[in-house]
């Protein structure tokens, strides 16, 4: 059960991360509800103030809000404010090391954009 | 006293169940090997010796008062004031098993009209006139194990020493008390004898309860 | 739930020559699963059994919404001490039925759970008329956990419960753990080696060292004031600049360092050309505690 969590990132975190993950895929849609703390702290096998602290993290960020008595709910919007906020970590997340690896193997800034290309050509299917 | 009972049961009745059923084993051999008709043998000497057998019962459970029992009720959060009176309701109930017990061995014979002998005599003696005696002997030997069982978390060898000690003193007493009745102190002492028992058995029983309660109030499970 | 703060100030002790205890200072908020994790021989077990009354302290102080614990009836009611069974008493052979334990326990523990209690029993597939010298390892520690459960205590301390049991048998104890903590928010206090397992389940865990607890905090906040720093020495001793090394190696030119420091800090490290990697409880515990182990 633990072990859809890895132990190298913060756990708080991770179940951040995977309810944004779950939201983008549609798992959970707007306005439907997410796991409480309890379920995801079975669910787990984590302390339910841990899964809160996640779970808070997108109740800040506006995805996620709480109908009082009821549970957390999928914000309208919520999906959207997902991809945004997905879309201004990628910079940091993914661009960034992409660069520092490529200097790193001593690829040019030209090399570096050919694999781009080529690798976006590959992926869309003609 | 309700939570003391409740604690002390499952120990409580195996053991005096234990002193009843051996007593009861005890009159039924010696009455099936001819004691009543006179014949000195092993089950006469077990039978006349039975006072003596009680406080080694007693001595025992009181070892595991102040060992097992003790443990347990301090790891469960009791405190050590608790336990203490507890232990003390429980030294009041064996010794009153006990004295039970030896008070009712001379009837079988009497009932039965047993062929009267020495030690007849002399067991009668120590449920007679020195019958008070007894009891007394009987917590001064409780109180004793009680701080035996303390000795024994330290030392296993001290413990064990003490407790043929105590075995020891146990015996000296029951046979003091019965050879007094024969007369053997005739010398004047024998009207002392009573009393200066009795000092000397308070003594013990007060100055063991005194350690007892102040070993206990430090008694620490690590 | 009426509980207090259980707390301990300038809290020394020592066998002989031996500090175990050296101006401990503690303070147990309510409803909250702390993790107190050492060292073996760090004096867990120790500071557990003088924070319940059970062992006496050389000095300092030990109370239960403010007044001390020592032979206190009214403050040791609401705390259970679930610690190892002992297989064998210096009288020999620990002969006590499980089943004459738990009444024991249900005399001594006023919330005492008795259906909890023979569900666990069921669970766990334990005799009750069977004997703690006849159990295994793993059967004493589910007989320790039951009774920290089912005692229903306001605080409830575990003592290693973990060991000896397989890591499937441990994965069912933090469930049921989480899941009691979930019903009825008691406070636990949970002493365990056995780190990384234990780390989600803990909100607080606190780190006894030396005599000392030397770190008393919400696990996540704590573990992430730390990383590993790796890539060339240069870099690295440059990118450690203004934060706490606990420990280095260095392989010709690789250098790998464990780092502490506060956010900030942390995120100027990551500007230089190094890999910055974050470390879980058990990394924190070893750079923190496994001082003068390393050749």
């Amino acid at each position: 059960m633990r072990g859809a969590l890895g132990d190298q990132a913060l756990i708080y975190l991770q179940i951040a991360r995977m309810l944004e993950d779950d939201i983008l895929r549609g798992v959970y849609r707007e306005e439907e509800q997410v796991p409480s703390t309890n379920e995801l702290s079975r669910c787990y096998n984590i302390n339910p103030a841990t899964a809160a602290k996640g779970i808070n993290l997108l109740v800040a960020d506006g995805i996620l809000y709480k109908r009082r008595g009821i549970g957390m709910f999928v914000s309208p919007g919520g999906v959207e404010k997902v991809r945004e906020k997905r879309k201004a970590a990628f910079c940091q997340g993914y661009i960034q090391p992409m660069i520092e690896e490529g200097r790193s193997l001593g690829l040019t800034g030209e090399e570096l954009l050919t694999m781009v290309r080529k690798a976006i050509g590959e992926g869309e299917p003609s | 006293m309700k939570k003391c009972l409740q604690f002390f049961w499952p120990y409580l009745w195996p053991n005096v169940s234990a002193m009843v059923v051996f007593e009861a084993v005890v009159v039924l051999l010696a009455v099936v090997s001819g004691v009543p008709q006179g014949n000195d043998g092993l089950f006469a000497t077990y039978f006349y010796a039975m006072p003596l057998l009680i406080l080694l019962f007693l001595f025992m459970y009181s070892v595991s008062l102040s060992t097992a029992c003790l443990h347990l009720a301090v790891s469960m959060g009791s405190t050590r004031q608790f336990y203490f009176w507890c232990m003390q309701f429980m030294l009041v109930v064996y010794a009153l098993v006990g004295w039970g017990l030896t008070l009712l061995l001379p009837l079988i014979p009497q009932m039965g009209n047993w062929a009267s002998n020495e030690r007849l005599q002399i067991l009668l003696l120590v449920t007679g006139r020195y019958g008070l005696l007894y009891p007394l002997l009987c917590l001064a030997i409780l109180v004793v194990g009680g701080l035996d069982g303390l000795l024994m978390a330290r030392s296993k060898a001290l413990g064990i020493f003490v407790m043929f000690l105590a075995m020891l003193v146990g015996i000296v007493g029951v046979a003091v008390l019965a050879l007094a009745g024969t007369g053997l102190f005739d010398l004047g002492f024998t009207p002392l004898f009573l009393p200066i028992t009795v000092v000397v058995l308070l003594a013990v029983f007060l100055a063991g309860e005194f350690l007892l309660w102040r070993s206990i109030r430090r008694y620490v499970v690590r | 739930m009426n509980t207090g703060v259980l707390s301990a100030k300038g809290v020394c002790k020592s066998y002989g020559n031996n500090q175990v205890l050296q101006d401990l200072d503690l303070d147990i908020q309510p409803g909250k699963i702390y993790g107190l994790i050492g060292r073996n021989g760090a004096g867990k077990t120790t500071l557990l059994s003088i924070l319940t009354a059970q062992n006496t302290k050389d000095s300092g102080e030990v109370t239960y919404n403010g007044k001390p614990v020592w032979e206190n009836q009214d403050a040791l009611s609401h705390i259970c001490f679930s610690r190892e069974l002992q297989p064998t008493l210096f009288t020999g052979p620990n002969n006590m039925k499980i089943k004459y334990y738990l009444n024991t326990a249900s005399i001594f523990y006023p919330n005492w759970d008795q259906e909890y209690a023979q569900r666990l029993l069921q669970e766990f597939k334990l005799n009750p008329k069977k004997k703690i010298s006849q159990l295994s390892k793993g059967q004493m520690s589910m007989v320790t956990i039951l009774l920290a459960l089912a005692s229903g205590s306001d605080i409830t301390i575990l003592d290693e419960p973990a060991a000896g049991l397989d890591v499937v048998m441990r994965e069912r104890f933090y469930q049921l753990l989480l899941e009691d903590y979930a019903k009825t928010g008691r406070t636990f206090i949970v002493s365990t080696h056995i780190i990384e397992e234990a780390a989600s389940v803990f909100e607080r865990v606190m780190i006894l060292d030396e005599g000392k607890i030397i770190e008393n905090a919400e696990t996540d906040e704590l573990v992430d004031q730390f990383r590993y720093i790796s890539g060339h020495q240069e870099e690295v001793d440059r990118a450690c600049q203004g934060l706490e090394v606990l420990s280095s190696r260095e392989t010709g030119r690789h250098k790998s360092c464990a780092v502490r420091g506060g956010a900030t800090q942390l995120a100027q490290a990551e500007q230089f050309d190094v890999d910055v990697a974050p470390m879980n409880l058990q990394n924190v515990f070893v750079a923190l505690c496994g001082h003068g182990d390393e050749g």
